[in-house]
């Protein structure tokens, strides 16, 4: 629904398809029908948000409530910024055209740290007060969820509430209370306070915060009449949780353009470093005849002729045979190619390629984390040697030629041994390449490792760790440079700048709010994207905010420390952390949940059902 | 059966006219499955929907006779296969016709366009007067990229087969309509916008446009069919 302003400058803007909506499967309703508006926005660009799982089913649930009309909101990109600016056009719906300003709740998602500022920038070109305090009856309800929820503290002035966890079941009772408020006489006040009981709600301005001296948490105190510790929601039964029948289907490309069906939420493996490995749990897996209805019912909807099948670690869903035998039955005939991404490098068999048929065949990628298998044993990857050895041995028979490894720097007691050690592993599977008898001929090989630097995240074992300052990052990659021992490996290693400022705003508390504020002024936006980020800008704000940034990042934290965090509750209990924090510092492993159970204390939210467990 | 050739005809309008021909494509392999047209696939190593339209159209022109050739595996009634389509396609992209193709695609030499173009001071008849003297020329200079993507200076006053400049509206608030006809194919190319680009710069009129493509014709200016 294109307003005539909009029609004359979009000729003007690099991919006008991002600002028109249309698309197929895009939702419009009547207005007279609906009691509830709400703004899905995805702080990021149209083709990194509209390839994003979770806004496919919350898009899709919250709009088969009759009286909710959601609409998709992206970050504009700045050539569309500048002139919505100049021609006082509001951040508008996409399905409606309208101002979000005039909404019932404007909902961020938040998938990362780094796009914090968009969320200021989109608050901004809304229209709609930037912190939460000075809105009022007038203002949506803004409300945030997804990963970064689980310590949202340094944008916690800027929003109204958080949904933790899961939003699919906290949705609805969310709206029906909001429209019993709303049907009464409205105060947003008396609706927050009423929406901090419900379970997995979380509204900060209802908590308060103190601080010692040094800098740390002395208390966190909750309002009267609210729960002290905030637990958060999942979704019990999979097989019966709501799933698109159907998805937008963008016109222009975007960075995962096909159906998607999820096949299992959580984790087994407890790798210490990832948090969605933690966040996640308990593992709940869905059927594979339900799996397989939903990839058939999606591509018939949408058009798509390829379907991924989405999970944290694919090849640890204990039905994928089934699964893939019954997809197989169909998927062929109307030609719509499976993918299975997030594969683990003990779980890729020639019997797996086989079945998947890649039609387009791109390289493998592996992610070994770390160098030596010490590291590995600290960060509980359990993955060895061997078995990746033996698995590029599979993809080198079944005629790959290029493998790229997916490793961490900055781990917690790595040393510059365990760094080299990244290109000592590479050149192994190099020498595997040229040892193999049934290699491609006449082709070489292509190893690229890859290494991003670790980031501590709460929730994590390694949440009282610090991060390697940027010096050590930087003479660590360096050093990894230099231990390069063939034409045939390629290294490449992302800014540490930006994973410096990802690790401030991970442990971050409410005292980060100012620094926003200001980098928000000084234009900081699109922070995730090399073309825009600058740590000098950042650098601005944190000083002029009288704030030092490695107090958040590069700072050891005691297990007593009250973390910002604590009055957060997503199952896994501190013990455990405790537990596996000490162990990795000896480099001990942990048993994948599936050979036997660690207590995590995550099962609780399920009726102390872990499907980890059940599935012997 | 062996695959049978279709010319399906359609319009983009409204928001559509912001799809780009390589997202046009994508759409209409995707729209195909969805309406489950029984179509052909291309084989080999990376099969994929049989497709391929006329003449393409930049990003921003509204189509008013566009064609796209498919290949039918299974036979389907032409009433059919509009009407599917038609309930799969998104707002802005309809079909009108389909019918066995006539012309082959290396047939099309012209097509004809309407522009309206809406003064910003109101002032149609001076706007009117501007474009007429203007294509009045003798000759109308521009440059343009040819196919080795280098500038060429070009004579835009020969490729102008017809052209008639009316107004529309009252005084005050009225608009200029400017139908043209312009080569179009293979061989020679001219984007109404070229023209209009010009016209804007040299004459200082200041206006917005839309344009649209009407027809679509061959050498002896026939309809394409």
């Amino acid at each position: 629904m294109l307003n005539e302003k909009l029609s004359d400058i979009l000729l003007n803007v690099q991919k006008p398809g991002r600002y028109v909506g249309g698309e197929i499967g895009s939702i419009t309703k009547s207005l007279a029908d609906i009691n509830i508006r709400f703004a899905f926005c995805f702080p990021d660009t149209y083709e990194i948000g509209m390839s994003h799982l979770g806004m496919k089913i919350l898009y899709g649930l919250y709009n088969s409530i009759p009286d909710v009309w959601c609409e998709r909101v992206f970050t504009p990109w700045t050539d569309m910024e500048e002139y919505m600016r100049r021609l006082h056009i509001p951040l508008y719906g996409l399905e409606s055209g309208d101002a979000i300003k005039q909404f019932d709740f404007v909902g961020f998602t938040l998938q990362y740290e780094l796009s914090y500022s968009n969320i200021l920038l989109m608050l901004d070109l809304a229209e709609i007060p930037l912190l939460s305090k000075e809105r009022t009856e007038e203002h949506p309800i803004v409300v945030c969820g997804g990963p970064c929820a689980c310590n949202a503290e340094p944008i916690a002035d800027f929003v109204d509430m958080f949904v933790l966890g899961e939003g699919e079941e906290v949705s609805e009772e969310l709206f029906d209370l909001y429209k019993k408020h709303k049907s009464g006489d409205y105060s947003r006040a008396a609706f927050l306070l009423a929406a901090a009981n419900v379970e997995g709600v979380y509204v900060p301005s209802l908590y308060d915060v103190s601080y010692k001296e040094d800098g740390t948490i002395a208390a966190v105190t909750a309002a009267d009449g609210v729960p002290e510790v905030v637990k958060k929601r999942i979704v019990r039964d999979m097989d019966n949780a709501y799933f698109p029948k159907n998805f937008v289907v963008p016109f222009i490309d975007i960075v995962h353009d096909r159906a998607i069906a999820e096949i299992f939420r959580g984790c087994i493996r407890g790798c210490r470093f990832c948090q969605a490995g933690f966040l996640y749990r308990p593992v709940r897996e869905k059927s594979p005849d339900v799996i397989n209805r939903q990839s058939r019912d999606l591509c018939g909807f949408t058009g798509y002729d390829e379907v991924s099948l989405s999970s944290l670690s694919s090849s640890d869903y204990t039905r994928l045979p089934e699964l893939l035998g019954e997809m197989l039955l169909w998927s062929e005939e109307d030609k719509v190619s499976i993918s299975l991404p997030s594969l683990r490098v003990d779980g890729f068999s020639a019997e797996l390629t086989e079945k998947l048929k890649a039609v387009r065949r791109g390289g493998l990628t592996f992610a070994p984390e770390a160098g030596s298998q010490r590291l590995r044993d600290v960060i509980n990857k359990n993955v060895r040697e061997e078995e990746l050895l033996k698995t590029c041995t599979v993809a080198f028979d079944g005629g790959w030629t290029t493998i790229k490894l997916y490793f961490m720097i900055g781990l917690p007691t790595e040393t510059l041994d365990d760094v080299a050690e990244i290109c000592g592993l590479s050149q192994k599977v190099v020498n595997a390449f040229y040892q193999n008898p049934n290699k491609p001929k006449g082709k070489g090989v292509t190893v690229t490792a890859s290494a991003s630097t670790f980031v501590p995240k709460p929730f994590t074992p390694f949440q009282w760790e610090p991060q390697d300052t940027i010096e050590v990052i930087h003479e660590k990659q360096r050093h990894l440079r230099t231990s390069v021992t063939s034409r045939k490996i390629t290294v490449n290693w992302h800014d540490a700048d930006t994973s410096f400022l990802e690790a401030v705003f991970a442990r971050g508390d409410r005292r980060l709010a100012p620094v926003l504020l200001k980098a928000h002024e000084l234009g900081c936006k699109f922070d995730g994207w090399s073309d825009f980020f600058s740590l000098e800008r950042w650098q601005e704000a944190f000083d002029f905010c009288e704030i030092d940034p490695a107090f958040y990042a590069n700072r050891r934290r005691s297990y007593d420390e009250i973390l910002p965090w604590d009055h957060l509750d997503y199952g896994v209990s501190k013990d455990f952390l405790i537990r596996e924090h000490k162990k990795s510092l000896c480099a001990e492993t942990t048993p994948n949940c599936r050979e036997s159970c660690s207590g995590c204390g995550a099962n609780k939210l399920n009726g102390g059902k872990c499907d980890a467990a059940v599935a012997d | 059966m062996q695959p049978l050739p279709i010319r399906i005809f359609f319009r983009k309008k409204g928001a559509a006219i912001f799809i780009s021909h390589l997202d046009l494509t994508r759409c209409m392999s995707r729209i195909m499955r969805r309406a489950k047209i029984p179509f052909w696939y291309t084989e080999g190593f990376n099969p994929h929907a049989y497709m391929t339209f006329a003449l393409p159209l930049s990003l921003g022109i509204t189509g008013l006779y566009e064609c796209m050739d498919i290949k039918l595996i299974e036979p389907m009634p032409f009433e059919e296969i509009i009407e599917r389509l038609n309930n799969s396609l998104p707002e802005g992209l309809s079909v009108f016709a389909a019918a066995l193709p006539v012309h082959k695609n290396t047939a099309i030499a012209w097509s004809r366009y309407e522009v309206v173009l809406q003064p910003k001071d109101g002032d149609s008849g001076k706007l009117a007067a501007s474009l007429s003297e203007f294509l009045s020329r003798e000759s109308i200079i521009t440059e343009k990229k040819n196919k080795a993507k280098k500038m060429v200076q070009i004579d835009l006053a020969p490729h102008i087969k017809e052209y008639t400049v009316t107004e529309r509206g009252e005084e005050g608030n009225g608009a200029v309509v400017f139908l043209l006809t312009l080569p179009s194919g293979c061989t020679d190319n001219i984007n109404p916008h070229l023209l209009l680009n010009l016209f804007e710069s040299e004459s200082g009129s200041g206006f917005s446009s839309t344009v649209a493509r009407t027809e679509v014709l061959t050498a002896d200016l026939q309809k394409f069919v």
